[in-house]
C-alpha cells in the first residue's frame, strides 16, 4: 500500500489535536459511514491528533468512538439557540444569536490547526471552530467536504446570497464527492476551480458472513427463489421510494415475478407512511419489502440479485460502490458519481435518464431475463471498485488534501 | 366588507380553513361564496390558520377574513408553543396557542356554527365554545386526514361534529371508518362554474424557471400550448408525492420513445425541496406557474391528466369535465365513480404502466377523447354545478347553526 508523507505533527503524541472532523451526525447514512472508514483508516496508519465533534449524535456514535475522541455538542445549546432565533426572527428583530450560542458550546472542543466539515451541513460549525482557532496562536485552516448535491445545498446553506457567500469564501479547500458535487460548487456557488479537490466517495472493502447474507436472503426473498431488486438509501423523496413502488408495479407481470425491497429509513417516517400506502394502493403490498435501516446493509446488498438506485438528485451512493463490490449488476438515475461509475465499465444503457421510470423497468426486465449478462456486468463492477473505490485508495488522497 | 347586514335572526357562520392557498380546499371555499346571496354571505366570518393568495379574493366575499399566523414567520406565541411541546409540554403548548388565538377572535360575534373547511383547520375548533355546533367538510383521504387530527383525537372530533361533508364516496366511507356517525355524513362534492361555451382566447403566462430553456431541446418558441397540431398533455395543482407529479416524467420519456411530438407540462410550478429534479439534468416536462386561472392554458390539453396518489375529487378534474377535456387518471377518492361510464380514463390500481398507456390511447383517438369530454361535461354540469350545490351547502351550515 502506497504510503504518503504525513505531517510530522500528526505523529506527534500528547500533542493536541492536529485535525478536528466536524460531522452533522452519526446516522448510518453516506457522509457519516464514508468518515468513519476514513477514520479507521487513519487508525491503521497510527496517525494521531484527530478529533471528532458531531452536532448530533446517531447509532454510529460508539462506532466512532472507538476509533477517535469523539464528542457531541450539546443538544440543548444547539435546540436553544433555534428557538431563540425563532423568536428573535418573530419579534422582527433577527439576531445572531445562535451562532454565539453554539460557540459557547463549543467552548470545550480543544483548537485544531486544521478544521474539516464533512458535509456543507456542518460548514457553519466548522467555521466558528476555524475562526476561534485563527484568533488564538495559528491561522487555522478550514476544509470542507461535499457531499451534497443541489436540493440538499439549497436548503442547508444560509438563504441569505451574502452570508452563503462568506461562509464559502471562508473555506480554504473544498473536497467534491463527485464530478457534479465539483461542478455545483463552481457553476452554481461560484466557488473558485482552484480551490476544489474531487475525491469520488470509497468504502471499505464490504466482508458479510454467509450466514448473514443467508439470513438477509430469507428475510428479503421469504425463503423463494424470486430474484430479489433492492434499493438502498433514505426514506426521502431526494431518494426516490415513490418511483420505486412504480417501478415495481411495471415489473409486477415480468415472469420471473421480481421482488423488491427498499432498505433504509425509520418506520414512524411520513414518507414511510406515503411508501406503505403506495404500495397497498398498486397491489404490491406482497412484493415490496421495506425495511429500516440495518447496521449490516452489505449483507442485504450480497443477498439482492440486483440493485438500482432510483434516486433523483445523489452525489454518490455509497450503496452503489458497496453492491459493485458485492458484484451486482446495477441500474441508476443518472445522477452524480454513479454515472461515472457504470460509464468507466462501459454500460452507460444501465444509466436511466431520470424518472424515465419504464425505461429503468425495461433496463431491470432485461437484466432480470439474463443472468450471465448480470454476472458479467456485476464482475465488472466489481473489478472497477476493488482496484480504484476502496478505503486503501483514496485515503491518502483525502489526507494529503485536508493536511497539505 | 359586505355592505349588506344579517338580519338578527340569522346565524353567525364561522369558516375555519387552513391557508389560503391557490389549492382546492381553499378554491373550492371561494367558489361557494361567490355563488351564495350577498345577504348569506354576510354571515359569514372566515378564520384562515395561514393566510395566501386567495385572502384578496375572499375579503369581498364575507363580513371578515381574520388569519391568525404570519406566513413569513413563527409568531412568538406559536414559537413559545412549540418550545413547550419540545418540553414535552404539548398541553401548555396548546393552551398558548388558543390563547393568543382567542385574543385575535375577540372582536367576531360569537359563532352559531363553525365550519371546519377541510380537516387542517380542526385546530380552530379548540378556540371556540364547546356548545358551538360543528360541521366539519372532510377533503382529506387518509394520509392526508392522518396529518391534520392525530389518528387517536379522530374519533372524537367526528362525535364533536354534528354534521360530517364528503366531498366523495370514499371520504364518506374513510370518515365512518374513523368514527363518524353514518347518519351525520353528508355529501356535497366539488363544484364548478360552468364557463361559457367559447374557448378561453388565450393562454397564460411563461413557463417557470431560468433553466427550461436550456434544458428543453425543443427550444423555447414550442414551449406554450395552443399551437396548431401540436398535442400536450398536462395537468395541474401543487407538485408533490399527493398529486403524483414524478410520473409525469415517465409519461414524457415514454412519448419520447414513442416517437411521439406530444409534450407534457403542469400547471402549478416546478417541484421544489426534496421533489425536485437535480439541476443540469435534462427534465422532459415543462413547469407552469401557478396562476389565478389556469384554464386558458389547460383547455389547450388534448389528454388532461391526473396522475395522483391520495386525491379525494380534485377540482380541476371537475374542471376539465366543464371545459370538455379528456382526463386520464390514477384511480384515487372519487375519480373512479367521476369517470366511469366512458366519462374518462381511469386505472384499476395505481399502475404507471396503464397510465402512460392510457394517455397514448387518448392522444392516437381523438374521436374517443371528444366523446369522453362531451361525456363529463354533461355529467359535471348533472352533479357538480356550483349553482346547485352552493345553496345547499349554505342551508345545510343554516340548518346545524339552528338546531
Amino acid at each position: 500500500m502506497p504510503h504518503l508523507p504525513i505531517d510530522s505533527l500528526v505523529k506527534r503524541a500528547g500533542a493536541g489535536p492536529t485535525v478536528t472532523f466536524v460531522g452533522h451526525d452519526a446516522s448510518r447514512t453516506g457522509a457519516p459511514v464514508m468518515l468513519y472508514s476514513f477514520l479507521r483508516w487513519l487508525q491503521t496508519e497510527e496517525i494521531e491528533g484527530v478529533q471528532l465533534v458531531l452536532l448530533a449524535g446517531g447509532p454510529m456514535l460508539a462506532d466512532y468512538q472507538a476509533v477517535v475522541p469523539t464528542q457531541v455538542l450539546s443538544s440543548r445549546v444547539l435546540t436553544g439557540s433555534e428557538v431563540i432565533a425563532s423568536v428573535t426572527s418573530s419579534l422582527g428583530h433577527p439576531l445572531h444569536m445562535p451562532q454565539t450560542l453554539v460557540g459557547v458550546g463549543l467552548r470545550s472542543v480543544a483548537a485544531s490547526p486544521i478544521v474539516v466539515a464533512n458535509t456543507l451541513a456542518s460548514l457553519g460549525t466548522a467555521k466558528l471552530l476555524a475562526d476561534r482557532a485563527s484568533t488564538t496562536t495559528m491561522t487555522a485552516r478550514l476544509v470542507c467536504h461535499v457531499h451534497e448535491l443541489d436540493g440538499v445545498a439549497q436548503r442547508i446553506l444560509p438563504a441569505s446570497l451574502a452570508n452563503r457567500s462568506s461562509l464559502l469564501d471562508s473555506v480554504d479547500r473544498f473536497i467534491a464527492a463527485s464530478e457534479a458535487v465539483a461542478a455545483m460548487l463552481v457553476d452554481r456557488l461560484c466557488v473558485d476551480a482552484s480551490k476544489v479537490t474531487v475525491i469520488e466517495e470509497f468504502i471499505e472493502r464490504p466482508n458479510p458472513t454467509p450466514a448473514a447474507m443467508a439470513a438477509a436472503r430469507k428475510r428479503m426473498s421469504g425463503g423463494t427463489n424470486r430474484p430479489v431488486i433492492l434499493n438502498v438509501g433514505a426514506m426521502s423523496h431526494r431518494k426516490g421510494p415513490e418511483r420505486f413502488v412504480d417501478l415495481m408495479s411495471t415489473l409486477a407481470d415480468h415472469p420471473r415475478l421480481p421482488l423488491g425491497v427498499w432498505l433504509g429509513g425509520e418506520r414512524n417516517s411520513s414518507v414511510w407512511a406515503e411508501t406503505e400506502h403506495d404500495l397497498a394502493n398498486s397491489n404490491l403490498a406482497d412484493t415490496v419489502l421495506l425495511l429500516p435501516t440495518q447496521e449490516d446493509s452489505a449483507s442485504y446488498i450480497a443477498a439482492a440479485d440486483l440493485v438500482v438506485s432510483t434516486a433523483i438528485e445523489d452525489p454518490f451512493p455509497l450503496s452503489v460502490l458497496e453492491a459493485a463490490a458485492a458484484a451486482k449488476a446495477v441500474v441508476a438515475f443518472e445522477s452524480g458519481g454513479v454515472i461515472d461509475m457504470l460509464s468507466a465499465v462501459d454500460h452507460p444503457e444501465l444509466i436511466v435518464p431520470i424518472g424515465d421510470t419504464l425505461g429503468m423497468s425495461a433496463a431491470v426486465a432485461s437484466l432480470l431475463e439474463n443472468s450471465q449478462r448480470r454476472e458479467l456486468i456485476g464482475s465488472q463492477l466489481a473489478d472497477w471498485v476493488g482496484a480504484t473505490h476502496l478505503v486503501q485508495h483514496m485515503a491518502p488522497v483525502l489526507w494529503q488534501t485536508v493536511t497539505q | 366588507m359586505s355592505a349588506e347586514l344579517p338580519r338578527a335572526q340569522e346565524p353567525t357562520i364561522w369558516i375555519a380553513v387552513h391557508d389560503l392557498s391557490r389549492t382546492g380546499v381553499p378554491v373550492l371555499l371561494t367558489r361557494l361564496l361567490r355563488a351564495v346571496s350577498a345577504t348569506q354571505r354576510a354571515q359569514v366570518h372566515v378564520v384562515a390558520i395561514f393566510g395566501g393568495p386567495l385572502l384578496s379574493e375572499l375579503t369581498p366575499l364575507c363580513a371578515s377574513v381574520t388569519v391568525l399566523e404570519p406566513m413569513d414567520r413563527r409568531s412568538a406565541h406559536a414559537v413559545a408553543s412549540l418550545g413547550l411541546l419540545t418540553l414535552g409540554m404539548g398541553r401548555s403548548g396548546e393552551l398558548v396557542r388558543n390563547t393568543a388565538w382567542r385574543a385575535k377572535l375577540a372582536r367576531q360575534k360569537n359563532p352559531d356554527v363553525v365550519l371546519v373547511h377541510g380537516a387542517g383547520a380542526w385546530p380552530v375548533v379548540e378556540v371556540v365554545g364547546s356548545d358551538v355546533p360543528v360541521v366539519v367538510h372532510l377533503h382529506e383521504l387518509g394520509t392526508a386526514l392522518d396529518r391534520s387530527i392525530p389518528v387517536q383525537n379522530q374519533a372524537a372530533a367526528f362525535q364533536r361534529a354534528q354534521q360530517v361533508m364528503v366531498v366523495s364516496e370514499p371520504v364518506g366511507q374513510l370518515a365512518q371508518h374513523r368514527g363518524a356517525d353514518l347518519k351525520k355524513i353528508m355529501m356535497m362534492p366539488g363544484c364548478v362554474q360552468l364557463p361559457s361555451s367559447a374557448p378561453p382566447d388565450s393562454v397564460g403566462p411563461d413557463p417557470v424557471g431560468p433553466d427550461l430553456v436550456e434544458a428543453d431541446p425543443a427550444g423555447p418558441d414550442l414551449v406554450q400550448p395552443g399551437a396548431v397540431g401540436e398535442q400536450w398533455v398536462l395537468g395541474a395543482g401543487t407538485p408533490g408525492w399527493r398529486k403524483g407529479t414524478d410520473r409525469l416524467a415517465a409519461v414524457a420519456h415514454e412519448l419520447r420513445r414513442d416517437q411521439s411530438a406530444a409534450r407534457v407540462g403542469w400547471v402549478g410550478g416546478k417541484p421544489s425541496g426534496s421533489d425536485a429534479t437535480a439541476i443540469g439534468r435534462f427534465d422532459p416536462v415543462t413547469w407552469f406557474e401557478e396562476q389565478a386561472d389556469p384554464w386558458p392554458l389547460l383547455s389547450c390539453a388534448d389528454v388532461f391528466v391526473v396522475p395522483s396518489r391520495e386525491d379525494p375529487l380534485p377540482l380541476v378534474a371537475l374542471e376539465a369535465g366543464a371545459y370538455r377535456r379528456a382526463v386520464v387518471a390514477m384511480p384515487t377518492g372519487g375519480l373512479p365513480q367521476l369517470l366511469a361510464d366512458g366519462r374518462g380514463l381511469v386505472g384499476g390500481t395505481q399502475s404507471l404502466r396503464w397510465f402512460v398507456g392510457a394517455v397514448q390511447q387518448v392522444l392516437d383517438s381523438p374521436a374517443m377523447a371528444e366523446e369522453m369530454g362531451e361525456r363529463l361535461h354533461e355529467y359535471v354540469q348533472a352533479h357538480h354545478d356550483v349553482a346547485v350545490l352552493a345553496p345547499a351547502w349554505f342551508q345545510a351550515l343554516v340548518h346545524v347553526a339552528s338546531r
